[in-house]
């Protein structure tokens, strides 16, 4: 886990790094012949008026019911909601963006996943995952992957410019939620795949929609 | 900004270990998982949350038009769009249509009940807060977008938005607009009614007894905001922070004179009289002069609605007199625009509306005033495009949005298409 984490966040720390240095570099343009001549540094670059910001909680509230077609108007979510109104972001920028606002995301990110389990994957909608069964039984390999295709066609509407490498992330999360299936053993219970699968659907859905442009 | 990103990336990380734990300890209780399988399931979560949540921090700027036509929808309408609604608009985007791709977004509720409804919540609290319920300030804005009524108009007109009965036949029944209460307002939005639906347009004077109304200026939720206790000064602070995007310490002209301040403010606090010349004086030799406009305006807590009374100046215009004896004594709702020589001259007052009575006139100069157009684009480019705008590139951005916005007869619906597609195509 230690070596996750600092691997991702080395990668991000030089990711962030070569492309703010090529941003930087496409709004200085060319240095004009007069700056070189007087030595003067180039002006400063304005920056871009790309933007990423963090959504408030209404805007998670939408989002989330277009996502999982849970509505927001009801427990519970609605439920909720009320519980965790007080901890949700209201700036928009990413550096402001703290501890208690990420479990309130979570918190909700959960209760619209209660809604997407029950409508979605008990419904029958995801192939290859039974949560009438135990986790072993009831999640098959098959209908992992299929739950990540839903995941990231329902959450980040597939592939687009700009956002994460769906398969590379997919592939991480596929191994590791097969050992934690394949770890709920003993005794196991039907509760438990119900619980694995919300669980998961509630990490991407609190980190998929949070951040816009 | 790099170091901020780490320190997020960091705290993320303890967060959501924490999150976790509560919610692991819950399912352990419910679902029969071994110590090991929990902490893999803690590591999956947290995988996935990084995982994903930092690749969307490390975003580009490039975008095709599929990504244009989602980051447009998600900030005009608070909300991704559908499927179809994608692809329509990415459609239009590669047509050359950018602006039809923006109309077409604007269908979306979520453009009038969250975009529209948060940029105009935070001019009906002292605070700011953009998360309050749904108002009469706010619906009267909303249907006023959604009709495309000049913006301006908003701040002088006998208007009102209300939901139309007929449009809601539920139980419990739609309870009906009263002054004293926000009810009507706070039903709608928590039964999920579609605005764009539902609100009608009516004359404020005919539904809130009051004869001489002004729009958003004489809502309820504007009077309760800012007509609240005190001496009727916050609405003009307020005024001047909603329509023109300055504070008064930003307008502060101590050159100005200041005949129209009240008794009740002191020409030499502390028993000193530079104190007032050089500070005090630069914000009341404003404000004081504009305070007329609501002289016959109260809020009453008790009755929780506005108090009206035609002819007769509040009391609170005329307290503490001891203070300053000789000062400004207020006897009519008459206001003057002390601010159109000096320093303030910059904002571009209305030649023809130096001065007027009644809250209605001064709306109307607020809405006249060039720096009136250029503060609605500034809230706009702050509500779609996440910034401030303060760097040069911006600020020209916001000139010109804010031409068009006087050149479309102050549509604020246009206002906020074209404005999403300066920040997230460049048109």
């Amino acid at each position: 886990m230690k070596l996750l984490f600092v691997a991702l966040l080395a990668i991000y720390g030089c990711s962030g790094d070569s492309k703010s240095k090529k941003r930087d570099l496409a709004n200085k343009g060319p240095v004009s012949e007069e700056q070189k001549n007087a030595g003067e540094k180039p002006a400063v670059p304005e920056p871009s008026i790309f933007r990423l910001a963090i959504k408030n909680c209404d805007q998670l509230l939408r989002t989330m019911e277009r996502m999982t077609g849970t509505s927001r108007l009801v427990a519970p979510v609605s439920t909720v909601y009320d519980n965790v109104k007080g901890s949700c972001p209201t700036d928009q920028s990413p550096d402001s963006f703290d501890g208690s606002q990420i479990v309130a995301i979570n918190k909700l990110a959960m209760a619209f996943c209660s809604g997407y389990v029950t409508t979605v994957v008990k419904a029958g909608q995801i192939t290859g995952l039974d949560l009438t069964k135990a986790p072993k039984i009831g999640i098959t390999d098959a209908g992992l992957d299929n739950l990540y295709s839903d995941f990231f066609t329902r959450f980040y509407y597939g592939p687009r410019a700009g956002v994460p490498d769906v398969a590379k992330i997919k592939a991480t999360i596929h191994g590791t939620l097969k050992e934690v299936r394949d770890a709920a053993t003993t005794p196991a219970t039907v509760v438990a795949s119900e619980a694995i699968i919300q669980a998961a659907c509630g990490s991407v859905l609190s980190s998929a929609p949070v951040i816009t442009q | 900004m790099k170091f901020g990103k780490v320190f997020l990336f960091v705290l993320l990380s303890l967060c959501l270990i924490a999150v976790f734990k509560d919610y692991l300890y819950s399912l352990k209780s419910q679902a029969s998982l071994p110590i090991s399988g929990l902490s893999k399931l803690r590591g999956v979560f947290m995988k996935i949350f990084l995982a994903l949540f930092v690749a969307g921090l490390a975003q580009s700027a490039s975008a095709d038009e599929r990504d244009q036509a989602f980051r447009i929808h998600n900030r005009l309408t608070c909300e991704p769009p559908t499927k179809e609604v994608l692809e329509l608009m990415t459609d239009l985007i590669k047509k050359g249509d950018p602006e039809g791709a923006g109309k077409l977004a604007i269908k979306n509720r979520g453009f009038l009940e969250c975009s529209v409804k948060q940029w105009c919540t935070v001019q009906t609290n002292a605070d700011m807060k953009f998360d309050e319920k749904l108002n009469d300030y706010c619906a009267t804005v909303i249907g006023g977008v959604r009709d495309e009524k000049p913006f301006g108009e908003l701040l002088s007109s006998d208007i009102i938005y209300v939901a139309d009965p007929n449009k809601y036949m539920g139980t419990p029944a739609l309870p009906p607009y009263d002054p004293a209460n926000n009810l009507h307002y706070e039903f709608i939005e928590s039964r999920g009614l579609d605005l764009a639906d539902v609100l009608i347009e009516k004359k404020q004077s005919e539904i809130s007894g009051i004869p001489q109304t002004a729009g958003i200026l004489t809502s309820r939720a504007f009077a309760a905001a800012f007509l609240s206790a005190g001496t009727n000064r916050r609405a003009i602070r307020f005024s001047m922070l909603n329509y023109l995007c300055n504070d008064l310490e930003q307008m502060s002209d101590t050159s100005r004179p200041d005949a129209m301040v009240a008794r009740d403010v002191e020409r030499d606090p502390g028993g000193d009289a530079t104190t007032y010349n050089n500070r005090c004086k630069g914000c009341h030799a404003g404000q004081d002069f504009f305070r007329g406009a609501w002289a016959f305006y109260d809020y009453d807590v008790t009755a929780m609605k506005i108090k009206y009374t035609p002819g007769v100046v509040a009391p609170k215009y005329n307290i503490n007199a001891d203070s300053y004896p000789t000062g400004h004594v207020t006897v009519d709702d008459k206001w003057i625009n002390n601010w159109t020589v000096g320093q303030n001259a910059r904002f571009g007052w209305p030649e023809d509306l130096k001065q007027g009575n009644g809250v209605a006139s001064f709306g109307q100069m607020l809405a006249k005033t060039a720096g009136f157009n250029t503060c609605m684009a500034k809230r706009t480019y702050k509500s779609v495009c996440a910034s401030e705008g303060e760097s040069e590139k911006e600020k020209k951005i916001i000139s010109e949005l804010a031409n068009d916005f006087k050149g479309s007869n102050q549509n604020l619906k246009t206002l906020f298409v074209k404005t999403a597609l300066r920040c997230h195509i460049g048109e």
